[in-house]
């Protein structure tokens, strides 16, 4: 950019962060800048002679500034309006009415703000460069400036027009950008300079008169070159006029805006970019000072970028940031670049976290300042904090371990106390060191699996060892942090501790586990119907119980169907009992039949209780356990039992009906004998003294006879009680010895009757008791020999037969028989078919003989008919050897 | 009154109770013949006058029957059971004389068609007291007409 060494402009701002704008700017441009303070100050300046061009804030006033620039009355200084706040239209106007003045509306670019001062330059430099007759008081050096500033700016022309509009001068820079000589336009009229078109429109006159009337006149305009060629740019047309103020003619500068087209593009772009950036972006003056900022940048802290603009950074940071802040500040001036976590201070105090991307500017090999980039990380760091409070105080293990060695890289203490180490400690291990031994292969497979990216995610139940060697159980969740090229960079693992929980779950397999071995420990069959589900499970031994088959659905219908008949009504009704169970458990006991396939009846006995719970949806759904076991044993046991039980009722019964008409009938008995007693002795002592003696003998013998007879009655009852009463121990019984020992017994009677008793030898040996067997042949034996006919003598014949099951022994006698309507009656007791006048006796033998055999588990009977005789037999189990 | 003809049978197989009965008849002053039988077929032998019975003027039809309960072959139940089956001799009063104290005894014989029901004492004077009641209800009472 074409400067001239010795200008200096004048700052009078309002505000110093604008002058310290402004300023930043025109250095960046090669200007030399002074800043006054106050109007005395700027007055100062402007009287010294140096100032060139005053930039002046509009706030101080149109006509402030315009007696400004009276302060030197030699030339007409350049004014350049600056504002922070919007303008009115009517304010521009006044301003364009001062001549050889600009405004700019702040913040600026510098390109802008560079092209306004060097067009105001030029305007004022054309102006002190008039010939003498435009300006009598022009100095040799002003005039060598504008020609050298004429010769070096190859994008301006300069040229000079007389009041009609005739080109009176044709400097070297017009030569350049038009290609005509002077000696081509000097004469002619400016308009040649102009489009065909512009001519047709009076564009050419009325831009002459606008500038007359205003003083100048600005246009962009497409201007035409001798060799036809045309360009954009920028016009400016000064009135020219004496100090009577009379118009002389005109100067103008027409400035190639081709490049500045290019500029203005590129400034578009660029402001596009900054302004539009996510990043915050600000550029810092080599004091800190901020000299431009973006929209963001100003939106991260909370200002606007006009409050920004000047101040320097350290004003948006904490104090204890201070001097971290200068030592990065430090760097850049150093020349390094860098990034970094960086924390500003909001306008409202709070903080926010930037990462700082900060590289210095170089100008001329010095640093000038730096070009910073920010983004916001507050939320990250609000993250990265939450995460860190999450980490440390989770109730969870949390450990971070480098996948490449395994070694713990970050851990929280809740993971240390789990394993009982310090944090330092761990930090020295790998998770191996920690995996319990048998678990570590599944782990590695997992984990392989986990960093080859198979899956996602790893979520298993392991076992992992303590400090002091003990066991713990753990579910850990593990995943992989990559990085962009997909190398596993981070293993992040969260662990709980589910020992209890592991605990619960193999005492409850375990409570299981017994309480499967007790369900079939004790033959039960158990069966859940879970209403909510509709889910009826049954288990093996249950579905074994009813014929049901393993995969079968179990239904009512189906259960009823295996019911026996007989027994459905009674299942049925205490399913619909079931049914109406409520909230309080409805127990239930109930035995029935079943047939089971292939018609086999058994006997179940059911056992469980009812209940409705809500199911989660909250409906209310009926809940049914019950436990079947098969009773068919016990029922059959118990029936045997029942009809064991009749059946001895029964035989009780019979025996003390026996007992009642025994007791009787010893009664009877014994006291018809005492009756005879008793009358006799009656008799004796009625009569006594009349009665002869004879008599009287033979009355006291009668009362011996009968005590005699009673003697022989109780012996026998005494007998017939012994054959009841012994206890009974089966023996083996030679039947040939016990048959000699009752002969002897029966030796007196065999001999006053002169019996014949022959034996069919050999008789064999049975199972039974000897002393009933000996007892049962002696009544035998003695009825057969007393039964017989008067003055015949007895007969008898004893003889044995023997199958497989029995030994039979008959007693033949040729006696007086038995009628056949008697032959049950006389095995009972006091039975008897004889008068005792006839043949005496007690009428218990044969009692004696049914009771005994009965006893050792054998049989008797008789064969007889009157005055045929009688075989009287007994049956007894054969001695097997 | 008396009844010289009015025969009383006696239906026992125990000898010394026969003797008794007969002797405390006499002793109570009743004269009335009495014959004894020893079981139930000889009782209705007697009554039918056939075998060893036939003559009736040694075996006169009698007024009354004194039937003991328990003795050989026929007892006194089908004794008295026979009676009241049969149309020509159900009217003979039966009077049980026994020494069973049992109820189903005393049930059965009056259900078999006996009259009286008397047990039979230890005590001779007793038997005496006994047979005195008998003939003063004898004479008492009127009794059913003999068909035969």
């Amino acid at each position: 950019m074409p400067t001239t060494p010795s200008k200096t402009i004048l700052l009078f701002l309002k505000r110093s962060a604008d002058a310290a704008a402004v300023e930043t700017l025109l250095a960046a441009g090669g200007a030399t800048t002074v800043i006054a303070r106050n109007p005395e100050q700027a007055l100062q300046y402007i009287r010294e002679g140096n100032v060139s061009l005053a930039i002046v804030d509009l706030s101080v006033g149109v006509l402030a500034a315009d007696a400004l620039r009276r302060a030197d009355e030699r030339t007409l200084l350049p004014l350049l309006f600056v504002s922070g706040e919007p303008v009115p239209e009517a304010t521009l106007s006044r301003i364009y009415e001062l001549k050889v003045a600009e405004f700019v509306p702040l913040p600026a670019p510098a390109v802008i703000m560079q092209a306004k001062v060097e067009l105001l330059l030029s305007a004022a430099a054309a102006t002190a460069g008039a010939p003498p007759h435009a300006r009598e008081s022009s100095s040799t050096a002003q005039h060598e400036r504008y020609r050298l500033l004429a010769k070096a700016a190859s994008d301006y022309a300069l040229f000079f027009l007389d009041a009609t509009g005739v080109i009176t001068e044709w400097t070297e820079s017009a030569e350049q950008l038009f290609g005509y000589t002077p000696e081509d336009v000097v004469g002619q009229s400016g308009a040649i300079l102009f489009t065909a078109g512009d001519r047709a429109q009076g564009a050419v006159e009325a831009e002459l008169t606008a500038a007359a009337a205003c003083g100048q006149a600005k246009e962009f305009r497409i201007h035409v070159r001798k060799d036809g060629s045309t360009f954009p740019a920028l016009d400016r047309t000064v009135a020219l006029r004496n100090a009577g103020g009379v118009l002389r003619g005109f100067a103008k500068i027409v400035r190639d805006a081709t490049a500045l087209q290019h500029l203005q593009e590129n400034e578009r772009r660029f402001r596009q970019i900054f302004e539009t950036a996510h990043e915050g972006i600000w550029i810092l003056s080599a004091d800190a000072r901020i000299e431009m900022v973006n929209h963001r940048m100003a939106e991260m802290l909370g200002y606007t970028a006009a409050e920004l603009v000047g101040r320097r950074k350290f004003d948006f940071i904490f104090p204890e940031d201070a001097s971290h802040i200068q030592e990065l500040f430090a760097q850049r001036r150093a020349g390094r670049s860098a990034t970094t976590e960086v924390r500003f201070r909001r306008k409202n105090g709070t903080p926010l976290w930037t990462l700082m991307s900060a590289r210095p500017v170089q100008r001329d090999g010095s640093f000038a300042g730096t070009l910073d980039m920010f983004s916001d990380i507050t939320a990250r760091r609000h993250a990265e904090k939450r995460f860190r409070l999450f980490f440390e105080s989770s109730a969870a293990g949390y450990a971070l371990v480098d996948p490449a060695t395994g070694r713990y890289l970050h851990v929280n203490q809740r993971w240390c106390d789990m394993l009982g180490r310090t944090r330092e400690e761990l930090l020295q291990l790998t998770y191996r060191d920690v995996t319990y031994p048998e678990d570590w292969g599944p782990d590695l497979q997992r984990f392989s699996d986990l960093f080859a990216g198979r899956v996602s995610e790893v979520s298993i139940e392991k076992r992992y060892v303590r400090g002091d060697g003990t066991m713990f159980w753990g579910h850990v969740t593990s995943s992989i942090v990559r990085n962009k090229s997909g190398v596993p960079e981070v293993q992040l693992s969260v662990v709980q501790d589910i020992t209890a929980r592991k605990r619960a779950e193999e005492e409850l397999v375990e409570s299981r586990t017994r309480l499967r071995l007790a369900v079939e420990a004790a033959d039960l069959g158990i069966y859940y119907y879970d209403g909510s589900t509709g889910e009826n499970a049954w288990n093996e031994h249950a579905r074994r119980l009813l014929g049901i088959a393993p995969e079968q659905v179990v239904t009512a219908d189906i259960v009823l169907s295996r019911v026996h008949p007989d027994d459905r009504a009674l299942v049925r009704s205490e399913m619909e009992r079931l049914r109406g169970a409520a909230e309080t458990a409805l127990e239930f006991e109930l035995e029935h039949r079943v047939i089971l396939p292939g018609g086999i009846e058994r006997y179940i006995a059911v056992r469980g209780f009812a209940e409705t719970r809500l199911a989660p949806d909250g409906r209310p759904a009926l809940h049914v356990v019950g436990a079947l076991r098969d009773i068919t044993a016990s029922k059959q046991s118990e029936l045997d039992l029942r009809n064991k039980v009749v059946e001895r009722t029964r035989e009780l019964e019979e025996k003390t009906r026996q007992l009642e008409g025994f007791v009787y009938t010893v009664a009877h008995d014994l006291r018809a004998p005492l009756r005879s007693i008793n009358g006799v002795a009656d008799l004796l002592i009625d009569e006594h003294g009349r009665m002869d003696r004879e008599t009287a003998l033979a009355n006291l013998e009668r009362i011996k006879a009968t005590t005699r007879r009673m003697d022989g009655l109780i012996r026998d009852l005494l007998a017939y009680s012994r054959v009841n009463q012994i206890e009974i121990a089966l023996e083996t019984v030679d039947l040939a010895a016990v048959t000699q020992s009752a002969l002897r017994e029966l030796a007196p009677e065999i001999e006053i009757t002169g019996a014949n008793i022959s034996i069919a030898a050999p008789l064999p040996i049975a199972l039974g008791e000897r002393v009933i067997i000996e007892q049962v042949l002696l009544n035998l034996l003695s009825n057969a020999i007393k039964f017989t006919r008067p003055g015949e003598a007895p007969k008898v014949h004893v003889s044995a037969h023997e199958n497989e099951h029995w030994i039979r022994i008959e007693i033949r006698d040729h006696g007086i028989g038995v009628p056949a309507q008697y032959h049950h009656r006389i095995f009972n007791v006091f039975e008897r078919l004889q008068s005792s006048r006839d043949y005496p006796g007690t009428g218990i033998g044969l009692a004696i003989v049914a009771k005994g055999v009965e006893r050792i588990g054998g049989r008797y009977g008789v064969r007889s008919e009157p005055a045929q005789g009688s075989t009287f037999w007994i049956e007894l189990k054969p001695a097997k050897i | 009154m008396t009844l010289p003809a009015e025969t009383i049978l006696i239906v026992e197989d125990e000898e010394a109770d026969v003797e008794f009965l007969k002797r405390a008849f006499t002793k109570a002053g009743i004269p009335n013949p009495v014959r004894a039988v020893y079981n139930g077929e000889e009782a209705i032998a007697y009554l039918q006058g056939t075998g060893a019975f036939a003559d009736r003027k040694a075996f006169p039809f009698p007024r009354v029957i004194m039937t003991d309960l328990k003795m050989p072959q026929m007892g006194g139940l089908q004794l008295l059971q026979w009676i009241r089956d049969d149309p020509s001799f159900h009217v003979i009063p039966t009077i049980v004389f026994t020494s069973s104290t049992a109820q189903s005894d005393v049930d059965a014989a009056f259900k078999s068609g006996a009259s009286a029901y008397i047990v039979k004492p230890v005590e001779f004077k007793e038997l005496e007291r006994i047979a005195k009641t008998i003939g003063d209800y004898w004479r008492l009472s009127l009794l059913p007409s003999l068909s035969v």
